[in-house]
């Protein structure tokens, strides 16, 4: 018995020995392509005025790493370094695009403002119902563009996406309802000539129901049920943003 | 120049660190990862950080690749405008530590 033991020990050792050898010479053989491929692969995720530059640098990078493992794990770094550039690199444009819309703001509310100066110079039109609506809308208006400049202010590193999903759509809103107040004034009165609104085109249409759903997912708030929306929509809203786990921000809309 | 303020971090230090300790030479990505230990996962986003905040400023080796038989390097060099606020950055870190050292 101890025989058989002792020849079956000998031949699993032989056998180890040759398939770890085939292994290693697989290994060998392989790594280099496998390295060419997470290179190319990590490089296509990377922005393109990039891919050149880091082709080159990465495959020497890989060049002075001795060992074909030790190779192979820096090559399954740099997938790491290019996910993270990508996701900075996004982020950053999202922000820059995000906070140029205050300039459409600010042209917004300058419109505005010309609106309700031109309304208080006439006595006749300071009189009307759709003036005061006028009035209250650009002093809102303001307000809120003055809280979203405020929260690009303080929360440098927040995505400034979910900012501009919960309040760009009220606000576009606010201006879209001057733009309506300036027709009215001016169906009034044909010489004011104040339609010339600038409300912010690039502002996506969110419906209610989806600023609903950019609350935490564990929140009853999340839902996007009748209620909500009357919530959202119609009382202003007040919450905060993001998951378990992250960054808070308060917010307040006045609607 | 610089666009901003990189966010300073203990890896960012290190890379500094790393850079700092040889104003006069520049090196590779490579290089920097042996002396940080840092992986390249962590390295390249760094290094892409501090290069448009205006900290640290890279190049290719001169050579052919087909001359040098691989890939040219890219160098790195820290900039004075990094050289600067990685010393002050560092005296920020290390000023906490002095006042506890003597209570």
């Amino acid at each position: 018995m101890a025989l058989i033991t002792g020849i079956g020990l000998i031949v699993a050792s032989i056998l180890t020995g040759v398939l770890s050898r085939i292994l290693a010479e697989e290994m060998d053989a392989w790594t280099p392509s496998i390295i060419r491929s997470l290179i190319k692969f990590a490089v296509g995720r990377l922005p393109e005025h990039q891919h050149e530059r880091f082709e080159e640098e990465w495959r020497s990078h890989v060049d002075e790493v001795p060992g074909q493992v030790g190779k192979l794990f820096v090559a399954v770094g740099f997938l790491i370094a290019a996910y993270r550039v990508t996701l900075s690199d996004r982020r950053r444009r999202a922000r820059e695009r995000d906070v140029s819309l205050l300039v459409q703001f600010d042209e917004a509310l300058f419109s505005g403002t010309t609106l309700v100066n031109l309304i208080e110079s006439d006595d006749y039109l300071a009189s009307l119902e759709t003036a005061d609506q006028a009035r209250l809308l650009v002093s809102k208006l303001r307000e809120n563009r003055n809280r979203l400049a405020a929260l690009y202010a303080a929360h440098p590193d927040a995505r400034p996406t979910l900012i501009v999903k919960l309040l760009h759509p009220g606000i576009a809103r606010q201006c879209a309802a001057i733009s309506h107040a300036a027709k009215q004034i001016q169906e009034f009165s044909p010489e004011c000539h104040c339609v010339n609104q600038a409300c912010p085109t690039v502002v996506p249409r969110r419906d209610l129901t989806t600023i609903a759903r950019v609350r935490p997912p564990s929140s009853p708030a999340n839902r996007p049920t009748p209620a909500n929306c009357v919530r959202f929509g119609e009382t202003g809203r007040t919450g905060r943003l993001g998951g378990s786990g992250t960054r808070k921000i308060q917010f307040e809309l006045s609607c | 120049m610089g666009t901003g303020q990189p966010r300073i971090t203990t890896q960012t230090l290190k890379v500094l660190g790393a850079l700092m300790s040889r104003t006069q030479d520049e090196i590779s990505g490579a290089e920097i990862a042996r002396s940080t230990k840092l992986a390249s996962g962590t390295l390249y986003p760094i290094l892409i950080r501090l290069e448009e905040a205006g900290w640290v400023e890279s190049r290719w080796e001169i050579g052919d690749p087909h001359e040098l038989g691989r890939p040219r390097r890219r160098l790195y060099q820290v900039t004075g405008l990094g050289l600067r606020r990685a010393r002050s950055a560092f005296r920020e870190l290390v000023l906490p530590v002095k006042e506890f050292a003597w209570r």
